[in-house]
């Protein structure tokens, strides 16, 4: 296995005239959890994107686990984007099958697991589903994969404050130590005690990556707190 | 993966198609039965006079209107399970974009054939009696007799033909509506104008220089038979044929030119410059 | 006992100072095994990483000791258990008559605020 999860070189995207992600260098470790961190527009979701492949970048070299992006990193990238992805004429135990058609690593025992406990029926239409429920069934397939980077997208965001718990509980459950996490999310309070690291971003650039203890340590207030700073308007 | 594409594919589209196909069936059959107890032969006055022309007429616009499900089904899986929200999902997949594409039109081609022979069989339900059993021997006599004139190995090129054009015709208007979504996904605001637009320009356009272009290098008497199109007997039979046949032949190698010159440019916009909403 | 964190200080240190707690406090009894690292993580709410990181440095301080195959235990050694109690209660006794030395107590006065209140419970 290589050393990193995820590398960045040089990473540049342009719509049209705007530098939307400017010359990204980024080394993610195994065994993370990370925050990506950073406004509305900063570019969190375009680089999310470019790793799973919904995007080319312009410039720039993207290694997955040392492979380039396409099918093999598909295969290694557990992707949870921030919006319904799901079609709706499927029933629950349709979509748990395609995932464990097209996916070797999917865990279909994990998956029926947490769809029991969270009082999912698996016989529902997708359609049926409450916009939560839905939200859920996705989490839940997303993370019933043993995949080696997981790119969740604004996992917390219009979700209850008990299911939000259950998110990041989920997530503390499902480490491994040779795959990372990388949540990208504005409520940064909420899930700062799940993070290893943290990276601010802004304007399509890098600006911090540091672990949340050092932040800590040194500017003496949470992550949260010199987000704040760092991005006072 | 392919076949796994094409097993979710089949699933979704069938909902659609099964249900229309057994109304269709059923309501030809129903329709039959009808007409052969002389139903409508009862002196029912108007009533049975109009019963008489509403039914079949609706029937005659079922038949059709399974062709445009067909069309409409063909758009909508694209559009909606490439380009819209189950994008994310469809392209996340360890899958290749090629592959995504060709699950698709494998699957519209298949339902197209399916409804052409429902469709056909609807029809003899409809118009089966003994002057229609004396008109399909005198056809196959027909066949025989042109066989025996032109060459059987004519007739069957004929044939074989043939259903390569309708085969290859579904594909070709397959991937060019593909490229015109594709073209129109490349738009933030205005996607079903760009399509729209991207199928004007295709048809009035791309087609001609493709035309152009293929009959001023291939179809010439510089090339070889069988794209020469001109120099056959068109007294004789066999002449007749030869020559249809030819003109076949261009115009597939034509159709399949242009639905590969559409599958690439696909094949390249959404690998390069996907935009999903 | 339920886990909570303050914002300006590294989580790992506050883990630290939580389990210490439970452990002199007898919520973990001597020589008992400790749930996994996920678990703890589960239950704390934090990082697999970070509470990895606090049971390190308890097992340096001798607070906590693992046996290869079998996991984590609290030590048994009762009498350093008691010299970490007397330390964290020397630093709370310190930390309050600092408190009550910012309010313009003398430590008579203390003593007798302290007296005071501590027959107001026993009644």
């Amino acid at each position: 296995m290589t050393e990193f999860v995820l590398e960045c070189t040089g990473v540049s995207k342009k719509y049209g005239k705007k530098e939307v992600l400017k010359n990204i260098n980024l080394q993610l470790e195994r065994g993370k959890i990370i925050g990506l961190l950073g406004p509305n527009g900063s570019g969190k979701t375009t680089l999310i994107k470019i790793i799973n492949g919904l995007l080319t970048a312009d410039e720039g070299d993207i290694k997955v686990s040392g492979e380039q992006i396409g099918i093999e990193s598909k295969k290694i990238i557990s992707y949870l984007p921030d919006r319904t992805y799901l079609a709706d004429w499927m029933k629950v135990k349709d979509i748990v099958g395609m995932f464990d058609d097209f996916y070797k690593d999917f865990s279909r025992e994990k998956a029926e697991d947490m769809l029991k406990r969270l009082n999912i029926n698996e016989d529902d239409r997708l359609k049926t589903l409450s916009k939560g429920n839905k939200e859920k069934v996705q989490l839940i397939l997303v993370m019933s994969r043993q995949a080696q980077l997981y790119l969740l997208d604004e996992p917390i965001g219009g979700v209850d404050p008990a299911a939000r718990d259950y998110i990041l509980n989920t997530i503390i459950t499902n480490y491994n130590p040779d795959a990372s996490v990388v949540i990208s999310t504005h409520l940064i309070s909420d899930v700062e005690k799940v993070l290893d690291e943290a990276i601010f971003i802004n304007n399509g650039e890098i600006v911090l990556h540091e672990s949340v203890d050092d932040i800590r340590e040194k500017y003496s207030t949470s992550v949260d707190g010199y987000f704040r700073e760092v991005f006072k308007c | 993966m392919l076949s796994k594409l094409l097993k979710y594919e089949f699933k979704a589209t069938s909902r659609v198609f099964l249900p229309a196909y057994a109304v269709l069936l059923i309501a030809g059959a129903i329709q039959k039965i009808m007409l052969q107890f002389g139903f409508y032969n009862n002196d029912m006055g108007v009533f049975s006079k109009i019963l008489g022309s509403i039914v079949p007429s609706l029937l005659g616009a079922a038949v059709v209107a399974i062709f445009v499900v067909t069309l409409v089904v063909m758009i909508n899986r694209f559009r909606k399970s490439l380009l819209g929200r189950e994008g994310y999902l469809m392209f996340t997949l360890p899958v290749n974009t090629s592959q995504l594409i060709l699950s698709k039109a494998i699957a519209v081609l298949a339902w197209a054939i399916l409804s052409c022979i429902i469709g056909l069989i609807t029809v003899v339900i409809l118009v089966y009696d003994t002057d229609f059993v004396n008109f399909v021997n005198d056809a196959i006599g027909l066949v025989g007799e042109a066989s025996r004139q032109a060459g059987a190995s004519n007739v069957v090129l004929f044939f074989i033909e043939t259903v390569l054009t309708f085969i290859f015709g579904i594909v070709n208007l397959t991937f060019m509506i593909y490229l015109c979504l594709s073209i129109g996904q490349l738009s933030n605001k205005h996607r079903g104008l760009c399509a729209i637009g991207a199928f004007v320009g295709i048809n009035f356009v791309l087609r001609n220089i493709i035309l152009a272009i293929i009959s001023n290098v291939l179809f010439t008497d510089k090339f070889v038979p069988p794209f020469y199109l001109c120099g056959y007997d068109t007294a004789s039979i066999v002449g007749i044929l030869q020559m249809m046949n030819a003109f076949m032949l261009a115009g597939l190698v034509i159709v399949i030119i242009e639905l590969l010159i559409y599958f690439f440019i696909t094949k390249y916009i959404l690998s390069n410059k996907l935009n999903l909403e | 006992m339920a886990w909570t964190f303050k914002d300006d200080r590294p989580i790992y240190s506050q883990l630290v100072e939580q389990i210490k707690i439970k452990i002199i406090s007898g919520e973990w009894e001597l020589g008992s095994r400790l749930s996994s690292v996920r678990e703890l993580a589960e239950q704390a709410g934090v990082n697999p990483n970070t509470m990895q990181r606090a049971l390190a440095e308890l097992e340096r301080d001798g607070l906590v000791h693992s046996k290869r195959t079998s996991g984590r235990f609290v030590t048994e050694d009762e009498d350093m258990i008691k010299g970490v109690r007397e330390a964290v209660a020397a630093e709370n006794i310190a930390a309050f008559m600092e408190s009550m030395k910012r309010l313009g107590f003398t430590e008579s006065e203390i003593m007798d605020e302290f007296k005071k209140a501590v027959s107001q419970q026993t009644v």
